[in-house]
């Protein structure tokens, strides 16, 4: 194949490609994209949940809870010491968790698995009292041609209230192809 | 009068001969004399490697970027004597900017990318393991060690400092020993470049030598491990590599040679448009820029036909107002060409393009220049020319190496697809148009003959660095090192000093494309800055998410 670096401004990038770029519009049409199957679905479709607080009290329960009890998060004197945080900042899995917790659209429908996450990069401590906004973007749609559902990779951006990435990730499922599915449609 | 020296075999030769003389591209002057006369060729092969290459092995990829990195310090210092030198070859100040720090920029680029991007190690392990065997005994994985041989740089005469950086760097990198060929008409401004790098006293002895004049019969002398970097003509390039040392020992060999590029304008870029004046301006810098010396300028305007005669009228005003002459002279936006054989080469090669189409602007034989004669100097005019017919064949098969492009007019997406292939393969190309639509067919439509292309429009043309000369490492992987690192030149633009800081970022400018890996290099942006704390160095533009 012809490799070929292709130059362009997001929103061409995006046409060439067929995947949401960064930079790229975004579309929040007030349908949430985790009840659109696969026909509907299209890359740069997103949501935009938030802002939740982070609490003290969150953080230590989050360490008591799974048992994750590293000084950073609890042991205020020690904290100050780390060269990095200067204090007591969340867990870092605290704020994944929370993601979820706000783009998540929890009723039954087109998306069927969460397969995975890559490209995990925590980019800005968390400290108690910080806001966390995240916005989900359809990435990438990958049908499968043989399975009646495909992959679709999202982009996710934790940001604290000052607009400050704190995590970026791809998160991976698997939705429908249709929704409610054929089998089922009749019914 | 200078006879330029060649370093080889860890001492400094004189040739044994009178040379061949290299004459002012502005003044006609002679300025030095060249000849390999003297070297001895296997001799310097042999010293790469068995003195460069053994060096730059016991070194870690991160220890090989910090000498770089070094010598481009080494390097910024003497610019203004590098500059000076450029003048001698008709660049204009800002040409020889474009050369001289477009090199540095470039050494430097690959310094940090090799920071950020491989081990500290002398080993780069590619790519994840791979089971091979369903009990799990059995894996495997890619590793890349550097080649035992040396990188033969053969050289063009139009980036006389970029060219040879943009080739030793990657080889440094890779831990293979370079030895550089400069093109003959500006062997002078290469060989002070030499000279400054290797009296830095930075790069082990071996890492680099010089070989001004003829290396014809070093090719019986290459092995298996050796490779070739060849820029120039495509006549030249077919001829070495037909050598039969090349053949038989299947030595790598890389060329890069003619091309005819071109630029296509949308339909939907009517006159008024935005993306009509930025293709009209990006013409006519093509074409002036180092007096259109530039693999990868354009020489093929694709237009469509209904728009023709407004950016032929565009483009010819523009042209009026480009003062041609000495790059001493006050106000000259176009120098010389790099000298007086050059500029009978471009017009033989306009008198071909002649049969296919019409000279809208400028004159061949004649040009006023301001600051010199323009006689005794190379110079020529811009010369716009109009193909009426699509399908002639000279536009897409005639390259002038010089201040030379042709408006050439299309119908459909479909046609100018068909047209941009015609240039048989190019180096870049682009698409001017805020359709994106029409964009992504286009791009899709000539991909497979271009090593890379720019979408360019109203959005990103403020920050695009243009048709020629990406910012973006546009054709490379390190597994491809130094093997394929050809004219694909890339700049690393810095930006002024971060508030606060006092330091300028490199890496924070560096256009990272976008692309699924963003938050990683994004990570490894800010843990690698070296130039300034690296907390508060906050990568922005290029490797931020948004």
């Amino acid at each position: 194949m012809q490799r070929t670096a292709v130059q362009a401004s997001p929103r061409v990038l995006a046409a060439v490609t067929g995947r949401w770029v960064p930079g790229a519009a975004r579309s929040t049409d007030g349908v949430h994209p985790f009840r659109k199957s696969l026909a509907e679905l299209r890359p740069g479709d997103a949501v935009v949940a938030g802002p939740r607080r982070v609490t003290m009290e969150d953080i230590e329960h989050f360490a008591e809870f799974t048992g994750d009890t590293f000084y950073a998060h609890l042991d205020e004197e020690a904290a100050k010491a780390n060269p990095l945080f200067g204090g007591r900042v969340a867990h870092g899995y605290l704020v994944v968790s929370f993601a979820a917790g706000l783009f998540v659209q929890p009723d039954p429908g087109p998306v069927l698995a969460n397969y995975g996450l890559e490209n995990l990069r925590f980019l800005t401590p968390v400290r108690p009292g910080d806001e966390l906004t995240v916005t989900l973007t359809c990435k990438q749609i990958i049908p499968r041609e043989d399975a009646p559902h495909g992959e679709v990779r999202w982009d996710a951006d934790v940001t604290n209230q000052a607009g400050q990435s704190v995590a970026t990730y791809d998160v991976l499922t698997l939705v429908a192809k249709q929704w409610p599915p054929a089998d089922r449609a009749g019914r | 009068m200078t006879v330029l020296r060649s370093y080889a075999g860890g001492s400094w030769i004189t040739p044994a001969d009178e040379g061949r003389p290299v004459l002012d591209a502005v003044t006609g002057e002679e300025v030095a004399r060249v000849s390999s006369a003297g070297v001895d060729l296997a001799a310097a092969l042999d010293h790469g490697r068995s003195a460069g290459g053994p060096a730059l092995r016991e070194l870690t990829f991160h220890q090989r970027a910090a000498q770089l990195k070094a010598l481009g310090s080494v390097l910024r210092e003497h610019r203004d004597e590098l500059y000076a030198l450029s003048a001698r070859t008709g660049a204009t100040l800002a040409d020889a900017k474009f050369d001289v720090d477009g090199g540095i920029g470039v050494l430097l680029s690959y310094a940090s990318r090799a920071r950020r991007e491989l081990p500290n190690d002398t080993v780069y392990v590619e790519g994840p393991t791979e089971p091979l065997g369903k009990g799990g005994t059995f894996a495997g994985q890619h590793i890349l060690t550097p080649l035992r041989g040396v990188a033969v740089q053969i050289n063009a005469f139009n980036f006389p400092v970029w060219g040879p950086l943009e080739k030793f760097a990657p080889a440094f990198i890779a831990g293979v020993p370079s030895l550089v060929k400069p093109a003959t008409q500006t062997a002078y401004l290469t060989a002070r470049l030499a000279e400054l790098m290797i009296g830095s006293g930075l790069l082990p002895e071996g890492s680099l030598q010089l070989v001004c004049g003829s290396v014809g019969g070093m090719f019986e002398h290459l092995t298996e491990q050796d490779l070739v970097s060849f820029t120039g003509s495509a006549a030249t390039a077919r001829q070495l590599r037909a050598n039969p040392a090349v053949v038989g020992r299947s030595v790598r060999f890389n060329a890069e040679a003619d091309s005819l590029n071109c630029s296509i304008l949308g339909p939907d870029a009517r006159e008024g448009t935005p993306e009509f004046d930025l293709y009209v301006r990006q013409l006519v810098t093509e074409m002036t820029v180092k007096a259109g010396q530039k693999c990868t300028a354009i020489r093929r305007a694709l237009v469509p036909a209904v728009l023709a005669d407004e950016v032929t009228g565009a483009a010819r005003e523009r042209l009026a107002q480009v003062v041609v002459g000495s790059p001493a002279a006050d106000g000259v936006g176009m120098g010389a060409l790099a000298s007086l054989e050059q500029r009978e080469e471009v017009r033989r090669s306009v008198k071909a393009l002649l049969s296919g189409a019409r000279l809208v602007f400028g004159d061949p034989e004649h040009v006023d220049v301001a600051g010199a004669s323009a006689e005794r100097g190379a110079f020529i005019s811009p010369l716009l020319l109009r193909a009426d017919d699509a399908e002639r064949p000279e536009p897409h098969e005639v390259e002038a190496f010089g201040p030379v492009a042709t408006i050439i007019g299309y119908d459909g997406a479909a046609q100018v697809v068909e047209l941009a292939a015609r240039g048989r393969g190019s180096l870049a190309g682009s698409v001017v148009t805020s359709d994106a639509g029409f964009a992504r067919e286009v791009v899709l439509g000539v991909a497979p003959w271009h090593g890379r292309l720019l979408v360019l429009d109203r959005e990103d043309a403020a920050e695009s660095t243009g048709h020629g000369s990406p910012a973006s490492p546009a054709r490379w992987s390190w597994a491809s090192l130094p093997g394929t690192a050809g004219c694909w030149c890339w700049t690393a633009r810095t930006r002024p000093s971060r508030p606060g800081t006092g330091h300028r970022c490199r890496y924070s400018s560096t256009a990272v494309p976008a692309g699924p890996a963003a938050a990683r290099r994004w990570a490894a942006c800010a843990a690698s800055c070296t130039t300034c704390s690296a907390r508060r160095c906050r990568p922005a533009r290029g490797c931020s998410r948004r």
